[in-house]
């Protein structure tokens, strides 16, 4: 394990080009250093490279120039198989569309990565309960996903991401088709697993109801990380900071983050 | 061992997902397969049919005569001490044996003649051998001196009737033509219509007799159970020596092993066929599902499966398919298999003139478990083979780009 000081995750001069003149440009040189215990979102508009950036950090793409190193390690030169293994063993996932595996139930959803990384029954039994009673949908084990409510899959697949203690998990957009109330519920258990357990989260949202609960928010712009915001750090305020560079218009004067968000979502329905 | 476990619990979960599709698939696997086992067991009871009446009409299964025989030669050859021979047969638990004098000769009746071959033969030795004494058709089998049983086409052809008389003239040993007039006492008919023209029979010593050749025997055919007498051959070939001249069936009617190596062809390329449209079948429907399942893959392939791990679970999903129809195809031509080699199909209207089949005009399916297991393997094979392009696109899909697939 590195050390607090190591960064878990650090990306270098990350380029992600598409098209077939490489002509689109998702990231543009980003550079990022995610630390053990962040609870770190990537905020920006539709189109910023939080989700390319997401995939790129997961293993899930290949960039096309740069250099990202998971725990000490530089990705660059893994292949296919060694990528999947340090998914397996080193990252969890939450996607915004839950991607649950319909032909498993809840239980067995959770239990997935942790026959894949290899642990006996009887462990893996027991960090599934664990997992599932952490979330709150033990009582909906044996369901499966097509007979839970889109908040409840996305707690199964917080569970699956948690289940086996990965240092590290990335959530694209996790609230992302859950109501607002629904989604600052699972916020919320994801503060408190990333205080509970130390696991380092790193999420993409556009929402600020999301955005306000991260201890650290990185905006991309056009492929680039244009601000970054970080609790404890910047003298601004969260909510001032929100308001400056997610939504384009200056807040109001002495308005504090909670009633500048609760405006900005009604103002986004 | 778990992450097998778990790949066969989705790969079976998967396919019961899409119930309609997965049995159209395995119906289509298992027809095909059935429908191989019922026609490979037909073909082999065809070609069952064939050797049997090739072999019961006369050859028998192998035939033992003396170094230079040829089947066209006038000149008789002698099979040196056939006691012998016969002794060894004994020893080596065979009975079902004929001891023959052939010759060729002229019968002539009125102003008509024909070339024939004529057949010295013991009717007790003969019977284990060919049923020729069972296709009587009028009389019966000549037991005296001179007296002859001919095929009806030959009889038809001379206007001959039980009781008529023909004279035959041949060379006997010694190379004088000899001529005797014979009383015939019955009229066979196999369905082998060269047969039926150009044979007939008499009493072995009554043969011996007319062509000067006394104790003479020229050729002895073997009634063996199997098809396959190679090792027979062999064994006898060792046994017997060089002095003697060993063909199986096989050697003696080339034609009918070349017809049957035809049908076996023939029906090489009908499986192969088949198994390509199972394959398309197959190929088509692991197909669909990769497609619409990118996302999952992504998915999984986020939770850490490896490439190897996703074609594992898709072509588990290919077996499974192919296990299933191969189950049931099975199940399903077997037991028609079983049912028409009780039964069998009545091809009275379109084989009345096949010589194969002039016995009876019942087919019936004989199964060789071999071919079963072939087939099945074969169908195996193929459901892993048509697995494999899907389940490599589905591996080698980048799972970002699986993740946003809709």
């Amino acid at each position: 394990m590195p050390s607090l000081t190591e960064p878990l995750i650090k990306v270098s001069d990350v380029w992600r080009l598409f098209g077939p003149q490489r002509q689109d440009r998702a990231l543009a040189g980003v550079n990022l250093r995610v630390t053990t215990g962040d609870f770190l979102c990537l905020a920006g508009p539709s189109g910023s490279g939080k989700t390319t950036l997401l995939n790129l950090i997961g293993l899930l793409d290949l960039p096309s120039s740069g250099q990202i190193e998971i725990l000490g390690q530089d990705t660059g030169n893994l292949n296919l198989k060694q990528r999947a293994l340090l998914r397996r063993h080193r990252l969890g996932f939450i996607f915004q569309a839950y991607n649950l595996i319909p032909v498993l139930t809840a239980f067995e959803n959770v239990e997935y990565p942790l026959i894949l990384s290899g642990k006996g029954q009887q462990e893996r039994h027991d960090l599934t309960r664990q997992a599932l009673n952490a979330v709150g949908i033990a009582e909906h084990a044996s369901k499966r996903p097509s007979e839970l409510s889109g908040g409840q899959q996305q707690r199964v697949a917080v569970a699956r991401a948690i289940a086996g203690s990965p240092p590290i998990i990335l959530a694209d957009e996790p609230t992302g088709n859950l109501d607002s109330k629904t989604g600052a519920a699972l916020i919320e258990l994801l503060l408190h697993l990333n205080q509970q357990r130390g696991i380092t989260f790193l999420f993409s949202s556009h929402d600020p109801n999301v955005i306000k609960q991260a201890r650290r928010i990185v905006i991309l712009k056009d492929g680039q990380i244009d601000r970054e915001w970080q609790e404890g750090k910047d003298t601004n305020s969260q909510g001032i900071f929100i308001g400056e560079h997610l939504t384009g218009e200056p807040p109001l004067q002495g308005k504090d983050s909670e009633e500048w968000c609760k405006s900005s979502a009604l103002r986004r329905k | 061992m778990k992450e097998i476990s778990i790949t066969l619990k989705l790969a079976f979960r998967n396919l019961a997902r899409n119930r309609r599709r997965s049995l159209l698939t395995i119906t289509a696997i298992a027809f095909a397969l059935a429908c191989l086992l019922i026609f490979d067991a037909l073909k082999n009871g065809l070609h069952q049919k064939m050797v049997d009446t090739t072999t019961s009409t006369d050859i028998g299964s192998l035939q033992i005569h003396g170094q230079g025989y040829g089947v066209n030669l006038i000149s008789l050859t002698e099979l040196p001490k056939p006691d012998e021979v016969a002794n060894t047969l004994r020893s080596m638990g065979i009975s079902t044996f004929a001891k023959r004098l052939k010759a060729t000769g002229l019968i002539l009746a009125g102003p008509k003649s024909a070339a024939v071959v004529l057949h010295g033969v013991i009717a007790k030795e003969e019977d284990r051998v060919t049923v020729i004494n069972r296709r009587l058709v009028q009389g019966e089998s000549p037991t005296s001196g001179k007296e002859v049983m001919l095929g009806q086409g030959l009889a038809q052809a001379f206007g001959l009737t039980v009781g008529g008389e023909l004279t035959i003239m041949a060379q006997d040993i010694f190379g004088t033509t000899v001529t005797r007039r014979f009383t015939i006492t019955g009229i066979f008919q196999t369905g082998v219509t060269a047969f039926d023209q150009g044979h007939l029979f008499l009493p072995l010593a009554s043969l011996q007799s007319f062509l000067d050749a006394p104790q003479m025997i020229s050729e002895i055919a073997l009634s063996l159970p199997e098809q396959d007498h190679a090792t027979e051959a062999n064994l006898l070939r060792q046994s017997l020596g060089s002095r003697y001249q060993i063909r199986t069936w096989e050697e003696i009617a080339p034609d009918v092993t070349q017809l049957i190596e035809l049908n076996d062809s023939t029906m090489g390329i009908l499986i192969a066929i088949v198994f390509l449209i199972v394959a398309m079948g197959i190929i088509n429907t692991m197909t669909t599902i990769t497609f619409e399942r990118f996302r999952e893959f992504g998915t999984i392939a986020a939770l850490g499966v490896t490439p190897t791990g996703i074609m594992r679970l898709v072509t588990a999903e290919a077996i499974a398919l192919g296990l299933a129809g191969s189950l049931i195809g099975s199940a399903i031509g077997l037991g028609c298999c079983l049912y028409l080699a009780n039964h069998g199909i009545d091809l009275t209207t379109v084989t009345s003139a096949n010589q194969y089949f002039s016995n009876n005009h019942i087919l019936k399916a004989v199964m060789d478990w071999r071919q079963v297991l072939t087939t099945n393997a074969f169908t195996m094979l193929t459901a892993i083979l048509a697995g494999l392009p899907p389940a490599w696109t589905a591996a080698r899909q980048n799972p970002a780009q699986a993740l946003s697939h809709l």
